[in-house]
């Protein structure tokens, strides 16, 4: 018998792509709109990797969370929210990491990502010789 | 010992009750002043209060009633009669009860008027007289129009924000084709008699129906939060201005009180 669970899925949204250093914060904006009464929620963001068991595995010391205040609304009304200083310092430098945000404080927890937007660089100084000048003798 | 007085028993035709229309019909709905009277037989020597109703009803349909219509009547007169072949003995004489008023038609249509005289407001006892029916016409004859309960989709229980449709069937019972329009307006409902706050109110477009056709007017609406999850719906039935038919409906569809949120991420920037 199968143990019946409940799986949350990740509706995927338009990201552009960045490249940052791992010493570097990432910052995410979130667009979106609401429509309901006025109440003080919760957005978080946090970079994932696609893994074999989920595509949105996250990285958890990436993770940020902010206070949103949500004006009553009766139709959806666009909004933004900058989610910002997101510490990288815990992926290790590679390409096609993933970009997750959720909502916390409302009916469930609905949660969007994109996937392939961050490619993180190594902090490590690479050699770099530069010749100023030759002395012939 | 001989009988001063006869009493009266209510509702044996002792009391004749009189009523007058200042106007036979009406070209369009308004208002239409009546007066009446109340005869009491003369030797009857008790004063009297007395209620009227005057009812105003198209046929099968709840009446226009003027309700609170009092009959004070005079204090009778009483006095000795004597005339010298004959002992002398008391007598009393009442005045007419004379009432007035209005009545307000709303809507065109032909009604049955008559009215009623009771003798206690609340009208739990017999009456002590009623009139003959008259007939009265507000506007063209031949307009009848029947209206039943809306409906309401996708479910009539929805929370706030949802997308409904109320679809108001209106049916035909004139003698020849009429173009209309309907309006639909929503209430918030009432523990009380009647309806609470208006909500909205919505008009169709006009269309015409012809002698027993139905039609459904569809009235697209987004469901919102109320201080009750009870809402009432009334439909009225134009021709041009004039107001042919009117119903109301209690708690048609309910919103639930639990209010939704709804946020939706449609993108994100990077940076």
């Amino acid at each position: 018998m199968v143990e019946p669970r409940i799986v949350m899925l990740v509706t995927k949204v338009p990201c552009n792509s960045i490249t940052k250093k791992a010493d570097q914060t990432l910052n995410v904006r979130v667009n979106y709109t609401y429509q309901g009464p006025a109440i003080t929620g919760r957005l978080g963001a946090v970079v994932t990797q696609k893994t074999v068991y989920s595509e949105f595995d996250e990285i958890g010391s990436t993770r940020k969370e902010v206070y949103v205040n949500l004006p009553a609304s009766e139709t959806p009304v666009p909004s933004y929210t900058d989610i910002t200083w997101l510490p990288l310092a815990g992926c290790e430098p590679k390409s096609g990491y993933g970009i997750k945000v959720y909502a916390l404080d409302l009916d469930g927890k609905p949660e969007w990502g994109c996937l392939n937007v961050l490619t993180v660089t190594g902090v490590a100084i690479e050699p770099d010789l530069e010749i100023t000048s030759l002395s012939v003798s | 010992m001989p009988k001063l007085f006869e009493m009266p028993k209510f509702g044996e035709g002792i009391f004749t009750l009189e009523l007058e229309l200042e106007k036979t019909e009406l070209s369009d709905p308004g208002r239409v002043k009546y007066a009446g009277r109340l005869l009491i037989p003369g030797d009857l020597p008790m004063p009297l209060l007395a209620f009227s109703r005057v009812s105003a009803a198209r046929e099968g349909e709840e009446p226009i009633v003027s309700d609170d219509l009092i009959l004070p009547i005079g204090v009778p007169k009483v006095g000795i009669e004597w005339e010298w072949w004959k002992p002398p003995r008391p007598v009393g004489s009442i005045p007419l009860g004379e009432f007035s008023g209005e009545l307000n038609f709303e809507e065109v249509g032909e009604y049955e008027i008559h009215a009623e005289a009771y003798p206690t407001p609340l009208r739990m006892l017999p009456t002590l007289a009623s009139t003959e029916i008259l007939s009265f016409l507000v506007g063209k004859p031949g307009i009848r129009f029947l209206l039943d309960r809306p409906t309401v989709t996708p479910s009539t229980v929805v929370k706030p924000f949802t997308d409904i449709t109320i679809s108001c069937p209106v049916t035909s019972d004139c003698d020849k084709n009429y173009d209309i329009t309907v309006k639909c307006i929503v209430y918030e409902g009432s523990f009380l008699p009647g309806h609470g706050a208006k909500l909205a109110e919505y008009t169709s477009v006009v269309r015409s129906v012809s002698p027993g056709q139905t039609i459904n007017f569809d009235f697209p609406r987004r469901t919102i939060t109320g201080t009750i999850d009870r809402r009432d719906i009334e439909v009225q039935v134009f021709i041009g201005e004039a107001k042919v038919k009117s119903s109301e409906w209690d708690d048609v569809y309910y919103v639930t009180t639990e209010v939704p949120t709804m946020i939706a991420v449609e993108s994100l920037a990077l940076s």
